[in-house]
């Protein structure tokens, strides 16, 4: 509280050397040094993935790595949709038996459809597991244009309406004493791209803790996973930029701000990556389910909070809603974010502000705003 | 009457003015002069490329792949990749930013030479 009402700069200054002093001194106490290690896969929920972290050693940090990358490598067949593997029933295999026979799966893909179901209820049906059959017209025209751009078209309403009621999610049947999903229409589908990479990223990185995982920021594919601090003897924080939607006139994407977090996830859902133009229009990935169309209020949602599963499935619901529905939401699950409009116009939450180097002056070494976060 | 700006406010508007311009440029000049881009295949460095140098180049075995690096910094300039997520990216320069060409497998990272501890260590995309 008292720094909060340090306003002089100078005195600012010297409180930051004094917290640089004395990490100093605190890390020459520890055993080992800390070291910056990296590391990268792809592949896994079709996506890149970048890692950076401090451990005492290489093969500490591999350790993590490794657990992570073993972890997030089981989750991904689970939750894949695409792909069959030899003795495994994952969601394709949900998918497959729609309308015929539940499915006995693993209790992570009972516990990942219940979770979904949770979100589906807390964000008014904005994001709904079940809209697979709507998703998959999409998926189809999109990589139609993708293959033949000059004949890029939209589907029209009727086809996807023609879905809609293979779109209920009272229909995704559960039974977890016999541990096995049962969808009930013929033609009905699952789709968890909006939250299973989040979800599964929560889960990785909870099992890297248990083997003593302190400090590391993980780029799931755009999703960030903050864990601790960065321990250079510096920063009180890790910094995450968030992308401008759109590029410069002359290509350039810059970031628009910077965030500096601990023990956070960051989330965008934007319209910038996945989509494909149609006669000079955006068509991209993230669709509305009341209109079936992209949803279209906004070119990006950035959203933080710790649980990064959470943090992912609120990005595509407030990408959805509009901004008032949206800052309540996130204020009822204590998510901070930041909406930016097709003009380039801004809305923030209160506590986003805390955190942002563009909207609030804060950098990774600010002790004021050591204080918020810790 | 007493003029509205004497000769030395404006010489001090002028300096400041002047020193302010100084800053903005040189900050700019610092930040491409302070990063490197490393391209990665199949998730190792194969190369690092100074983004002070314009030009456009491909890597050997990855033809079908032409990054370019301009004053905005580097991009996928082309890929024969179906999604394009790619060359969507555009031109990234600043620490912590990545394009990725899943798959090709083969991704841009930009780091930083000299810690400047307010560069983002990654980017929310």
């Amino acid at each position: 509280m008292l720094n909060r009402l340090i306003k002089n700069p100078l005195v600012n200054k010297a409180t930051t050397l004094l917290v640089a002093l004395f990490m100093a001194a605190s890390l020459t106490g520890c055993e080992g040094k800390w070291t910056k290690y990296e590391g990268a896969f792809d592949g896994l929920f079709d996506t890149h993935c970048d890692m950076v972290g401090y451990a005492r050693s290489i093969s500490e940090f591999n350790r993590y790595a490794d657990r992570f990358y073993e972890v997030m490598t089981e989750y991904d067949k689970l939750f894949d949709i695409y792909n069959n593997y030899d003795g495994l029933n994952n969601l394709k295999t949900v998918n497959d038996n729609a309308g015929a026979d539940p499915v006995e799966v693993d209790h992570r893909v009972i516990d990942l459809i219940l979770y979904c179901k949770q979100i589906y209820d807390i964000t008014g049906g904005a994001v709904n597991v079940a809209m697979g059959p709507v998703l998959s017209i999409w998926h189809k025209y999109r990589e139609e244009a993708n293959a033949n751009p000059a004949n890029a078209r939209i589907p029209t309403s009727m086809e996807l309406y023609g879905q809609s009621e293979l779109m209920d999610i009272s229909f995704v049947q559960i039974d977890r004493e016999s541990s096995a999903i049962f969808l009930a229409l013929k033609g009905m589908s699952l789709d968890v791209g909006a939250i299973a990479k989040g979800y599964a990223t929560y889960q990785a990185v909870e099992e890297m803790k248990k083997i003593g995982m302190t400090n590391m920021l993980i780029n799931m594919g755009g999703n960030i996973i903050s864990i601790g601090k960065p321990q250079d003897g510096a920063r009180a924080r890790w910094g995450v930029g968030v992308q401008d939607p759109r590029l410069s006139v002359d290509g350039a994407n810059n970031i628009l701000d910077t965030i500096y977090v601990n023990d956070i996830a960051v989330v965008s859902s934007g319209d910038y990556q996945r989509y494909y133009m149609v006669g000079g229009k955006r068509m991209h990935h993230i669709i509305d389910p009341e209109t079936l169309f992209p949803a279209s209020r906004y070119t990006s949602v950035t959203v933080v909070h710790p649980d990064s599963a959470l943090a992912d499935g609120l990005s595509t619901a407030l990408f959805i809603m509009d901004e008032e529905e949206g800052k309540a939401l996130a204020l009822e699950y204590g998510a901070e974010a930041l909406w930016v409009y097709a003009d380039g116009q801004t809305q923030y939450t209160n506590g986003y502000k805390t955190i942002s180097k563009t909207y609030g002056g804060y950098s990774a070494t600010d002790p004021e705003s050591l204080e918020a976060t810790e | 009457m007493r003029p509205l700006f004497k000769r030395a406010d404006i010489i001090l508007l002028l300096i400041i003015a002047i020193v302010s311009v100084g800053l903005l440029v040189y900050n700019n000049l610092r930040q491409s002069e302070n990063v490197t881009a490393q391209i990665l295949v199949n998730n190792a460095v194969v190369t690092t490329v100074e983004l002070s140098t314009y030009t456009q180049f491909s890597l050997p075995g990855h033809e079908q792949i032409v990054f370019n690096i301009n004053n905005d910094g580097i991009a996928f300039a082309a890929s024969d990749c179906p999604d394009k997520v790619c060359v969507h990216t555009g031109y990234i320069s600043h620490a912590g930013q990545t394009a990725v060409c899943l798959p090709n497998r083969v991704a841009i990272r930009i780091v930083e030479r000299i810690f400047d501890p307010d560069a983002p260590d990654a980017v929310a995309n």
